[in-house]
């Protein structure tokens, strides 16, 4: 028998006592179950405080015998009992632990076993999925056991070093929560992974640490406590470092390695982009840059960004939102970046919300609107400052869309719900006056991204609704004569006119309709699905289209729609995403360069930039 | 060949030192008793003997092996028996004996037997419930019945009867030592290890001011008496370990004594009168230990 065994089956034979209270305790469900109050349900009774009572004895169990199975023998200098006989450190260690977490386990069984036998389907039925339930338990007793046991001899040492340990247990639980924070704040399942290999190397560490402790502490307990602190913070360093290589080497994922595309938007006017996606090599998380993709530099951005990020219509400001506590939450801070500045940098603007708000950038980038629980409020940029703060004549969670038609004029769209049929309010916004005043009304059927609109906001497209309406008073002004085979398979360009394509055979048939909406051209697109993502200049567009199943095929149409011929096709690649939080067509300039993604037909794909101008597209340069 | 060898041994708990650069040699096969006063330093010293406690300073080595580092195996040679009696309270006598049969390669249960039952101590009852002698006879006979090559006793006759103590000493050790068993004892009882043990070392303030056989060291101290006051004892090169008042005259006990420095003392002195006697273990230790810390005080 080995030296474990023998300490394991000493410790177990001393603890007869224990076992015959359990037995007693035993009785105590069927005792309880013959009150009056439990004649209703004897069987759940029984079951339900059996079952309470068995894991509660065997988490005390665990806690009390880890707390004094070796700090109990330290204090009372019985240790030198095992010391002075050829007995390992490991020996004695193991033999403790296999004695405590089998007394843990016998007195459960000792307290439960009885009620499950009696009310057996009834025991099922309270306790749901009891493997589960025990492995649980099981999980509990022995991370307890062994917590319980770290406590216990520092505490028992009555030693300054226990100001030490507090202090290196609260920075590295301050520097574990630091390092998972990006997992925590992209709330992703490689988060879950990493969370229970970390409760396992701790619970490992806390384990193993005895043994260190035991083998160099021995009899003397201020040493045994500082052999034990040495081991587990040693051991803990270890693990912050190795975890900290692994996150650096999870988040330090560069845009050139993204496999993954999640989201692309791509600023108007700018060789600006904004990309979330991730590696296949390293799980779901997601990561997201502010790319330039002329010379592929680009700044990390805390993943993710929080409802997408903003441009102002010139390109020349990005805005977006970030967490600014420590902890995921609704609690966000706007962050903004120019740029036309390459030595610009993120700017935390300290304009702080709560809630969902919904935001937007007037066209120069010098102002922004922001709603936020039933308040919009105007900021100037640069200064922070507050130029207008109104509250909503309705709940916000009506605003349905906002955009400024001029640096004074914040337009916003209100609609109850999405169904058929519904009011549909227009408010302007007037800075200068610091009043909102509904200026237009009407009834169309709505959904979501029901509402498109010409850049200066005199024109509105319902989709929905497949109708043109004055963007000031929402009167209808006219029915498209052409049914987009979906609501976003059509948009409004910036002067008003419309593009929709419609289905026609086995493909897709544009057609480009005035401001009042009469035909102008149509043309064939040899594609099946199709999305307008944006406008090239006056009179070009940028779709993306596909093929395929699952895994489609992307490519990208560039439609000349003066000349009506698709001017170029890019095969295999997509383009960025449309906006949706923008009713106004993104623009991009014809000699502009945009990202895209190449292969995504193939599982994976890379990032590639876009040159306007010719067509082209090659690899996002690595900066 | 030597059972223990320390060199140069330091022990300190925080900033109180308890021992300080104590170095010492137990032959294989012999009576080794320490002796010192409460606190001196003793158990410390033989927690750090028996791989216990790692000594801040300094190495130990037992039966030839560093005990810090090759304990596991030492112990199966090394019999202990601890200042304060440490088994399990719970544990029954026969347990503990089943016990140290699974865990002592060269375990002899006949010898544990035998030697419980002389002691008249049943096996059923545990350990918590024997009185404090009867828990020492315990642990000495669980120390004895592993066959051990290095026997050390920590303080084993506290609480020991009149009757227990001298078996102790006259039957467990001087037997002990007839087979060739190092024997190392830590003891106030100096009247009883002075018949047994070969070479004594007196622990004072943790450093051992003293480490020698028995016959050499009763041999060289003496107590002097002579009638007149105090005179120098220096010119005849005898030392005193200690001078007081005796009557109306002087006793000196001297650490060097031999017959014609004595003649030239009594003689340069021109005292008539002046009587040598010997001095038993626990007076030189008194002399040398005791004065000390009267000194001190």
């Amino acid at each position: 028998m080995s030296h474990a065994l023998v300490i394991a089956t000493r410790e177990l034979r001393e603890r007869s006592r224990l076992f015959l209270m359990c037995a007693a305790m035993a009785l105590l469900p069927f005792l309880i179950s013959l009150v009056p109050a439990a004649k209703n349900d004897r069987s759940m009774v029984i079951a339900t405080t059996g079952g309470a009572l068995a894991a509660i004895m065997a988490v005390g169990t665990a806690i009390a015998l880890g707390t004094s199975t070796i700090g109990g023998d330290l204090a009372a200098r019985r240790l030198s009992f095992y010391f002075a006989k050829p007995i390992s450190p490991a020996a004695l260690w193991s033999g403790k632990v296999m004695s405590a977490l089998l007394t843990s386990a016998v007195c459960y069984a000792i307290i439960a076993v009885p009620s499950v036998l009696v009310t057996q389907q009834k025991w099922l039925q309270t306790w749901t999925d009891p493997g589960q339930l025990l492995a649980l338990l099981a999980g509990i007793v022995v991370a307890l056991f062994f917590t319980s046991h770290v406590l216990g001899t520092m505490v028992r040492s009555k030693s300054a070093l226990i100001g030490i340990d507090f202090a290196l247990a609260f920075g590295a639980g301050f520097a574990l929560f630091f390092i998972i924070r990006p997992l925590l704040l992209a709330s992703v399942d490689l988060l879950k992974g990493v969370l229970a290999a970390l409760a396992a190397a701790v619970l490992l560490i806390v384990a193993i640490a005895p043994v260190w402790q035991l083998a160099n502490g021995r009899t003397d307990v201020r040493r045994s406590h500082a052999a034990l602190s040495r081991a587990l913070w040693v051991s803990m360093a270890v693990l912050v470092v190795v975890a900290a290589a692994f996150m650096w080497w999870i988040v330090s994922v560069a845009p050139s390695d993204v496999t993954h595309v999640n989201d692309l938007e791509q600023a108007p006017g700018s060789n600006h982009f904004v990309l979330t996606g991730a590696n296949k090599y390293r799980g779901d998380y997601q990561a997201t840059f502010l790319v330039n993709a002329d010379t592929g530099r680009y700044t990390r951005l805390d993943s993710p960004v929080w409802w997408n990020v903003r441009y102002s219509s010139d390109g020349r400001v990005a805005a977006w939102m970030r967490p600014y506590t420590m902890m995921p939450s609704h609690r966000l801070e706007l962050h903004t970046r120019r740029l036309d500045d390459p030595n610009a940098k993120n700017v935390a603007t300290g304009i702080r919300l709560t809630g969902f708000p919904m935001f937007t950038l007037s066209d120069d980038g010098a102002r922004i609107a922001i709603a936020d629980n039933a308040v919009v409020t105007v900021y100037e940029v640069a200064t922070q400052r507050l130029l207008a703060s109104v509250r909503l004549p309705f709940g916000r969670t009506d605003l349905r869309g906002l955009f400024f038609i001029s640096p004074d004029i914040v337009r916003l769209t209100e609609y109850k719900s999405v169904r058929s049929d519904v009011p549909v309010r227009i408010y302007d916004l007037i800075t200068s006056g610091k009043k909102i005043e509904q200026v237009g009304a009407m009834h169309a059927q709505m959904g979501h991204g029901a509402i498109a609109a010409s850049q200066d906001g005199s024109r509105l497209l319902f989709r929905h609704a497949n109708a043109i309406g004055d963007g000031r008073t929402g009167a209808f002004i006219a029915e498209l004569p052409v049914q987009a085979v979906r609501p976003f398979a059509m948009a409004m360009l910036n002067d008003g006119r419309v593009a929709a394509m419609a289905k026609a055979g086995k493909g897709l048939r544009l057609h480009l309709l005035t401001r009042d909406g009469q035909p102008i051209r149509e043309m064939e697109l040899p594609v099946e699905r199709a999305m307008i993502t944006a406008q090239i200049g006056d009179d070009k567009l940028l779709i993306n289209s596909s093929v395929g199943g699952a895994r489609r095929q992307w490519d990208v149409l560039v439609v000349d729609l003066s000349r009506g011929v698709v001017e170029r096709r890019i095969e295999n690649v997509r383009g960025p995403m449309p906006t949706w939080h923008d009713p106004r067509l993104t623009r991009f300039e014809p000699d502009q360069k945009v990202a895209g993604v190449e292969g995504e037909s193939s599982g994976e794909g890379r990032v590639v930039v876009i040159d306007l101008r010719t067509g082209g597209h090659s690899p996002l340069p690595r900066s | 060949m030597t059972a223990i060898r320390a060199a140069n041994v330091t022990v300190r708990y925080g900033h109180r030192t308890a021992v300080e650069d104590v170095s010492l040699t137990i032959p294989k096969g012999s009576v080794y008793s320490l002796i010192g006063r409460n606190g001196a330093g003793k158990s410390s010293l033989v927690r750090c003997l028996v791989g216990q406690l790692r000594p801040d300073r300094g190495s130990v080595q037992v039966l030839g092996e560093d005990v810090w580092h090759k304990r596991l195996s030492l112990m199966d040679r090394v019999g202990i028996v601890a200042e304060d009696p440490d088994a399990p309270p719970e544990m029954r006598v026969r347990d503990l004996a089943w016990f140290s049969s699974r865990i002592y390669s060269r375990w002899r249960q006949d010898a544990f037997n035998e030697r419980v039952e002389r002691f008249r101590i049943a096996q059923d009852v545990r350990f918590g419930d024997l009185s404090k002698g009867q828990k020492k006879q315990v642990t000495l006979a669980l120390a004895l019945s592993t066959s051990p090559e290095l026997l050390i006793l920590d303080d084993p006759t506290l609480g020991l009867d009149v009757v227990a103590r001298k078996s102790l000493f006259e039957e467990v050790i001087a037997h002990m030592a007839d087979y060739g068993i190092t024997v190392l004892v830590t003891t106030h009882d100096l009247s009883a290890v002075e018949a047994v043990a070969d070479r004594v070392g007196i622990l004072n303030d943790g450093r051992l001011v003293l480490d020698e056989e028995v016959e050499t060291l009763k041999a060289r101290f003496r107590r002097i008496r002579f009638a007149s006051q105090a005179v120098a004892l220096a010119g005849a090169t005898l030392v005193a370990a200690s001078v007081r008042q005796w009557g109306s005259g002087t006793e000196a006990v001297v650490s060097n004594y031999d017959d014609l420095a004595f003649e030239r003392f009594r003689e340069s002195a021109k005292l008539g009168g002046a009587e040598v006697s010997p001095l038993s273990l626990e007076e030189i230790f008194i002399a040398v230990a005791g004065e000390a810390a009267g000194v001190q005080q």
